[in-house]
């Protein structure tokens, strides 16, 4: 398999009122081309951190993030959906996903930017909200719309923070098989943080576990399960509980 | 609906009381002072506001110098504006020019617009020039101050959203900080409008003037026509009440996502 991403060890320590923090202590991994990885660990050990560092949202670290082209030699296009969906509120819902299209730096036309909006309107079952506002919107849609938003400038990198854990049960099962049909169809890398051994074994090729602050990679776990996955199937189950239980671990050494 | 609506009526009636025994107050008191240079009559009054087109006390009709007070304070406000909004919207949005041009911000916003009148007349002599000057100095913080503050209440989330799609510096502040900061920019604009419409008939209060009801309520004042100077109060009440009205009704067509996030 061919990485797409590369990190080695990246370092990062923040700094706020003289008080320095170590967060990042040393990551390093690969992200293959196509596949889904999740990223866990426990709460505030640097997770988002990591994916802005990945986006070039924050570039105030050490150790180096690495692309390598892809096909036909250019270099592959990230995009990011945010732990909270940060949709503009002044803008309809169409507008919030044409956005990314009218900057300069996407040499779309007028035209083919609406028509992808169109489709992804259509794919994200959000034609008859395309006037709305965000504030008209449930917590689901709006996911949907920011998840359309970043799709619309066709990254070969997805990178999502926790996209879906303020949702509720079904709606997130149904935006997960979302995403794993939009993955197919678009051909793109994601990258995944969550919270949910459910969902990490649900969607991802491979988990990454991070260790307490400061951190770096604890394990990294292969999910060998064929889509589309059952949860209620043995061999799920089993990589579930593999999770769960180190998820465990890490919440009990770090109450000691 | 219907509750709703006598609720509101309920609520607009009980204002309306108040209104309706100050005036029996006031109509009460002048019958019994019965001395026009002290209280004059609400008839009075009444009588010089239904005729706004007839010359007043020999001179411009009251519309004319509500005209004169309100064009005044139109080409102040939108000068003042012209300048606030993009000078707030620098100062909120770099740290740099914060700290350049903070300190002298905060030394000259306390001061009362009037206090600078002496400065204006022997800058631009007396009449319209100077008191333009008054109401641009009046009008200026108080668009300042809201640009910048909405400028900072802009989400650290919306303008990350904007960089993730490679927007350049110039694109994130046309679409992004310039509409996340429109809210604030209006109150500014609202608040900034009350002020300069005080600063207005103040500074046509002062010797200089030709037109205007700040002129007219003191030259009323010299002639002892206080009937006059009720009609000229009543006037710039009621505009500045409308005018508020338009930047509320203003506020909540345009920013009705606001709040909702
Ligand atoms: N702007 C900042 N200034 C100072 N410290 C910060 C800043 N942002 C994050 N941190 C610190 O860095 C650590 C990692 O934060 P981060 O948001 O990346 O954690 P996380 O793994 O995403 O947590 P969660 O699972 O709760 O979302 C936290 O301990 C936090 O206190
Ligand atoms: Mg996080």
């Amino acid at each position: 398999m061919k990485p797409v991403l590369s990190l080695e060890n990246i370092k990062k320590t923040y700094t706020e009122d003289g008080v320095t923090c170590n967060t990042l202590s040393g990551v390093s991994f690969d992200v293959f081309q196509s596949e889904i990885l999740c990223i866990m660990g426990p709460s505030g050990c640097g997770k988002s951190t990591l994916l802005r560092i990945i986006e070039k949202l924050d570039s105030e670290y050490n150790g180096s993030v690495c692309k390598h082209q892809i096909k036909d030699g250019k270099s592959p296009k990230n995009a990011m959906i945010f732990q909270e969906h940060a949709l503009f509120p002044w803008l309809t819902v169409f507008d919030n996903i044409i956005y990314g299209l009218r900057l300069k730096a996407e040499d779309v036309s007028e035209d083919e930017a609406v028509s992808r909006v169109n489709s992804l309107l259509s794919i994200t079952r959000l034609d008859k909200f395309s006037d709305s506002y965000p504030r008209q919107l449930s917590g689901g849609m709006k996911q949907r719309v920011s998840v359309a938003r970043a799709l619309a400038i066709r990254p070969d990198i997805l990178l999502m923070d926790e996209p879906f854990s303020a949702l509720d049960p079904f709606t997130r099962r149904e935006l997960q098989d979302e995403i794993l049909r939009i993955r197919t169809e678009m051909d793109m890398t994601i990258v995944l943080v969550t919270h949910n051994p459910e969902e990490a074994v649900y969607l991802a090729d491979r988990v990454i576990m991070l260790s307490e602050r400061p951190s770096s990679v604890s394990k990294i776990i292969q999910v060998c399960l064929p889509y589309p996955r059952n949860p209620a199937d043995p061999g799920f189950l089993a990589v579930r509980e593999e999770i769960s239980g180190m998820v465990r671990k890490q919440n009990t050494e770090n109450s000691v | 609906m219907a509750p709703i609506q006598n609720y509101r009526i309920r609520e607009c009636l009980k204002g309306f009381a108040i209104i309706i025994l100050l005036l029996a107050s006031w109509e009460a008191a002048a019958l019994i002072i019965q001395n026009n240079y002290i209280l004059p009559q609400l008839s009075a009054i009444f009588d010089v506001l239904i005729h706004p087109f007839e010359p007043v006390l020999g001179g411009d009709s009251l519309i004319s110098d509500t005209y004169v007070s309100l064009a005044e304070v139109m080409s102040g406000f939108l000068c003042a504006a012209a300048l606030a909004i993009p000078v707030g919207l620098l100062i909120g949005w770099s740290k740099e020019v914060r700290s350049y041009l903070n300190p002298v911000i905060q030394i000259l916003r306390p001061v009362p617009p009037i206090a600078w009148m002496p400065f204006a007349i022997a800058w631009f002599g007396i009449g319209s020039n100077s008191i333009l000057f008054i109401i641009m100095v009046g009008a200026f913080f108080p668009i300042l101050i809201n640009t910048t503050d909405g400028v900072n209440s802009v989400r650290r989330q919306w303008i990350d959203v904007s960089r993730m799609l490679h927007a350049t510096q110039f694109e994130i502040i046309k679409t992004v900080v310039v509409p996340g900061a429109l809210p604030g920019i209006w109150t500014g604009l609202r608040v900034s409008f009350g002020v300069a419409w005080m600063c207005v008939v103040a500074a046509e209060m002062l010797p200089g003037a030709s037109a205007g009801l700040g002129f007219i309520i003191m030259y009323a004042y010299n002639l002892g026509q206080l009937q006059v100077i009720g009609a000229g109060v009543i006037i710039i009440g009621l505009i500045g009440l409308c005018a508020d009205m338009i930047f509320r009704m203003g506020q909540k067509r345009f920013f009705a996502w606001q709040g909702s996030e």
